[in-house]
Order: structure tokens, then C-alpha cells, then sequence
């Protein structure tokens, strides 16, 4: 990944890296990662594991560039989902070393990404075997409850830029404004990469959700590429409709949710001269897999498009026979943007990847011309605002309330995207019975807030199947 | 008024109407990040008001009682 960072660094050395209070260019940017990637040589082995967990994105984009400098691994994190949910991805993961820009405690041994400093317990670790092609471990939502870590070859998502390159239509004439943290796959190969592939100055919006603040740092920073979510864009124009300021935006892409047409049209109401593509992928291919161009995105916006070039997409039935146009069924993809596996988890990996087919658990159609159309997941995640969140995960933390006897979660469709909602059966115990609101104010004492439920439902007992499983709503 | 502006909270909220006071914590009642702004949004519509940016700090706008206040600030 180095060699590939290197050549652009010189390539396009004036384009710039920024923040709220930095500005450096592309040659500043290689010597900063030089000097820390050096600095971790010292201590650590090649493929050695760092988490990366920075509060400002440039520090974390720089953490992770200097672990591919020293050959080790990054593992980026971010706050934005509270620090029990980083807390499972070490404990998944167990990194050697954090990197970080602010005082964590997580674990002995840190580098300080602003002092150019380790702290702690500074040891040689010794690095694990079979991690030689890893260039990352993305960590992403499981079905336990537990996350997992997509280990991403070098090769892989090199390539995936470039198929990125191939339709993405952005240039060194673009300065791209990065809104999300580099924990999501999509920000880090889709944006991040994707910009130093072209020598887009790049701009770190490092504020707490709030979409108004996005708009007015995209329009100073003479943003003309902007990514996210539906969610955000909807949010956005409603802030472009309200107020009627011009912006100079020039190509955005939707991606991480469904897109509906309502949405879709208030967006190109607030966007009429931008480039819009709708995209789709999973951190499991790397992550992108299919495009919708901008020129289809006014006929068909709830359409993902077709895949990126070496790319195949199936849809299947539930005996793996591809549908005919128009059915619906299992989206299946076949992609040298292939995960290596799950760290640590075979068996994870063995259900995802079948003779060399990714399972994406998501349920759609082609129509006749093959543009792709998702229409849900086949499983229980729940999609709220461009983050994947299994049920499990909420439930395994709301049933440790005393009053809880039973729980389950389940997304159910909103306006755009999904909402949490969860059903809960009370203990009988006798004394007053609690209310939504003391069991909402017990539960956000034990979820992060991207986990709360818009809808709690105090019910007598849990629909259940004949074999006496919890059955969840559909949404 | 206090009503009016609790009408338009509760459907992003996780109670009902009569449920919801104004000493409440939006995070106490599911209103995370996302729903804020969309309260926001449908409070300008409701009283056909435009907030100004800097109003719309959402570090001081953590309880129902200071998005109460913030909408009378605007009539």
C-alpha cells in the first residue's frame, strides 16, 4: 500500500490534505508518514496489528498510512459508536499497539499520532503468522453480537480503487470533503483512497453529526465531491431547501442504505446540477461492487447500477439457481475484491464465501437491462443510517436490565432508511410496573446512542414459532 | 405552545404526547442525532420559522426544554 501512497504523494505533491486547522500538501502528508512509520519500525514487527482510534480524520488517515509504511496492519476505529463498541473490536482483534490523537487508556501501549510518542509498555511484539497480504481489518456488524474483522488483502483494494477510478468521474481540479469516519470501508477505499488515487484535495470534516454544519464546511472548503448516506443527504438538502444557499458540489454518491424515489427526488431538487451516483458494496468485497451512473441516476435512482468491471453479480433462488430478470432473490458476488476471511473465524468465513461466491445476505433483482435493485437484507440486520446493526447486539444488552425478562429487536422501515424498534415482556415481580420512559432511560444507560430504539412496545410475550424460537417482526 | 412543540417531537421520540416533559434528555427518549434534525426541520415547517446555524448546536440542544425555548426565541 505504500508504494502505491508514495507514487501519488509525488505525483500530485501540491494537492492538500485539510481540517479544521491544518493545511498540509501531499509532500508534507509523506514525510509525516514517513517520520511515524519509522517511528513504529522500532518497536514493532511487520504485520504487526495497530487499532487506530483518532478523534480528527487527518490523524487517523495518518495513523493508518503509517502502519502500511511500516508493513503492519491498521484496525480503524472510531468513537462516533461509542467506546464500548471499540472496546469489542480489540478484545476481537487484540491489537499490539493503539494509535491514537487523544489520551485513551484502552490498552498499555499507544503511540501518540500528535507527539510522535509511544506511552505505556513499550515492547517488540512479535507479529502473528498468516497476515502477510492483510492491508487492513475492517471490523463489521455480527450476527452474535459480535463484530467481525474483514481482513483486506493489498492486492484487493488496490484494485477495487481501481475499478473505482474507472467510473468515478473526479479529477485533481476536486477537492472531496470526507463527512464519515475511515472505520467504514466505503469512506476509506470509496473516498479517502479513491481522492489520492486522483489527487483531490481532500478535507476532514471531524464535527459530530449535524448536517447543517456539513453543508456550510463543504461550501467554505469549495467541496465539490461530497459522499454519504441517504440519511444524510436527505438531511442536507432539507438544509439546502431551508435556507436556499447556493453550494458548488458538483458530484455526490449515495451509498449504505436503500435509496427510495421520494428521497431521491428531494435530493436532485437540492442537487440540480451535480453528478449523483448511486452505489453499493460491502466491507467484504473491498467494498465496492456495483455503480449506477450519473446519467441513469433520474430514470432509475432506487437502482444500484451494474457491477464495477471483473466484477459478477448474482441473484439466486434458495437452491442457488440464478433468477430470471425481474425475480427476486439472493444477491451473490463474485469479486478479486475478496475479502481474505474473518479474522479468527472460519466458520464465519466458510458460510460467507462459497466456491468463491460472496453470500451478501442482502435479497434483490435485476431488471431486464441487468441494473441491480436491493430491495432488504435476507437476515435480521438492521440498516439505521448507513450503519449495520444485528438485533443481537441490542438484546444481549437491554436483557441485563433488572425489570427485562425477555426482549428482541427489529428494524422497522422509516421515511428513509431504518429504525430500531424493540419489543420488551416485563418481570412480574409484583411491584409497579415501569414505564417506556424509565425502561428508555435504563436502556441508553447500557446502548450507544446510534442503538437506541425510536419504538418500545411493552408486551405480554414475544410471538414465538411452533419450535418455540423467537420469531422478529418483518420489517 | 409547549404542546404544540411536544406534538412535533413525540413521533421521533419513543413515547407519546402526554408522556414526554420538558426536563427530559432527548437521549432518554430515543431522540439520537438523526431524529434531532429531523425535529428541527419539522418545527421550521410547523411554525414557518428558519432557525439561524448557530442555533443549531446540537450540544445545546440536548433537552426537550432548550428546543422548547430555542422556538419561542423565533415567535
Amino acid at each position: 500500500m505504500w508504494e502505491f501512497l508514495k507514487r501519488k504523494f509525488n505525483l500530485y505533491n501540491e494537492a492538500l490534505f485539510c481540517d479544521k486547522g491544518r493545511k498540509y500538501t501531499y509532500e508534507q502528508i509523506k514525510d509525516m508518514v514517513i517520520r511515524h512509520g519509522e517511528n513504529l519500525k522500532k518497536n514493532l514487527d511487520p504485520q504487526a496489528k495497530c487499532a487506530v482510534l483518532c478523534q480528527k480524520g487527518l490523524d487517523c488517515s495518518l495513523g493508518i498510512m503509517a502502519c502500511w509504511y511500516a508493513e503492519m496492519i491498521p484496525i480503524p476505529l472510531s468513537i462516533n459508536y461509542g467506546y464500548d463498541h471499540c472496546k469489542k473490536i480489540i478484545e476481537l482483534t487484540n491489537p499490539d499497539l493503539l494509535i491514537t490523537d487523544h489520551n485513551l487508556d484502552f490498552m498499555g501501549f499507544r503511540y501518540d499520532i500528535i507527539e510522535g510518542k509511544f506511552a505505556g509498555n513499550v515492547l517488540k511484539i512479535q507479529s502473528e503468522d498468516g497476515l502477510q497480504e492483510i492491508a487492513l481489518i475492517m471490523c463489521t456488524s455480527g450476527t452474535t453480537g459480535t463484530p467481525k474483522g474483514v481482513m483486506i488483502g493489498s492486492k484487493e483494494l488496490k484494485d477495487n480503487v481501481s475499478k473505482i477510478a474507472e467510473y468515478f468521474d473526479i479529477n485533481i481540479n476536486d477537492t472531496i470533503l470526507i463527512a464519515r469516519p475511515l472505520y467504514h470501508c466505503a469512506v476509506l477505499t470509496g473516498e479517502f483512497l479513491s481522492a489520492i488515487n486522483k489527487g483531490l484535495n481532500i478535507v476532514f470534516f471531524d464535527e459530530k453529526y449535524n448536517p447543517n454544519s456539513v453543508l456550510k464546511y463543504a461550501i467554505k472548503s469549495d467541496a465539490t465531491v461530497l459522499c454519504g448516506t441517504p440519511t444524510l443527504f436527505n438531511h442536507i438538502s432539507a438544509c439546502i431547501r431551508r435556507s436556499h444557499v447556493k453550494h458548488q458540489i458538483k458530484k455526490i454518491v449515495l451509498s449504505g442504505e436503500c435509496l427510495n424515489k421520494k428521497t431521491a427526488l428531494d435530493i436532485r431538487n437540492s442537487f440540480p446540477e451535480t453528478m449523483i451516483y448511486n452505489v453499493y458494496g460491502l466491507t467484504e468485497a473491498s467494498p465496492r461492487v456495483s455503480w449506477l451512473s450519473p446519467e441513469k441516476f433520474d430514470i432509475y435512482p432506487e437502482s444500484v447500477g451494474t457491477a464495477l468491471n471483473g466484477i459478477e453479480i448474482k441473484v439466486l433462488d434458495e437452491q442457488g439457481n440464478e433468477q430470471s430478470a425481474n425475480i427476486h432473490g439472493y444477491i451473490s458476488v463474485k469479486t478479486p475484491c475478496l475479502m481474505k476471511g474473518y479474522y479468527k473465524n472460519k466458520r464465519a468465513t466458510q458460510e460467507a464465501i462459497i466456491d468463491g461466491w460472496l453470500n451478501t445476505g442482502d435479497v434483490g433483482y435485476k431488471d431486464q437491462e441487468g441494473n441491480l435493485f436491493i430491495l432488504s437484507r435476507a437476515d435480521d440486520m438492521i440498516i439505521k443510517g448507513g450503519m449495520n446493526i444485528y438485533p443481537k447486539e441490542i438484546e444481549d444488552q437491554i436483557i441485563k436490565i433488572n425489570q427485562i425478562e425477555e426482549c428482541v429487536a427489529y428494524g422497522k422501515r422509516g421515511e428513509v432508511g431504518e429504525n430500531i424498534a424493540v419489543d420488551v415482556v416485563l418481570k412480574c415481580s409484583g411491584e409497579k410496573l415501569i414505564s417506556k420512559k424509565e425502561l428508555a432511560a435504563l436502556m441508553s444507560n447500557v446502548l450507544p446512542s446510534y442503538q437506541m430504539p425510536s419504538e418500545i412496545n411493552i408486551v405480554d410475550t414475544l410471538k414465538r414459532n411452533a419450535s418455540g424460537k423467537i420469531v422478529r417482526m418483518r420489517k | 405552545m409547549e404542546k404544540e412543540i411536544i406534538e412535533v417531537i413525540a413521533p421521533m421520540s419513543l413515547l407519546d404526547v402526554d408522556e414526554i416533559t420538558e426536563n427530559d434528555l432527548f437521549s432518554d427518549i430515543g431522540v439520537d442525532s438523526l431524529k434531532l434534525v429531523e425535529i428541527i426541520m419539522n418545527l421550521e415547517d410547523r411554525f414557518n420559522i428558519t432557525f439561524a446555524d448557530f442555533e443549531l448546536n446540537p450540544e445545546n440542544l440536548t433537552t426537550v426544554k432548550s428546543v422548547i425555548a430555542l422556538v419561542k426565541r423565533y415567535l
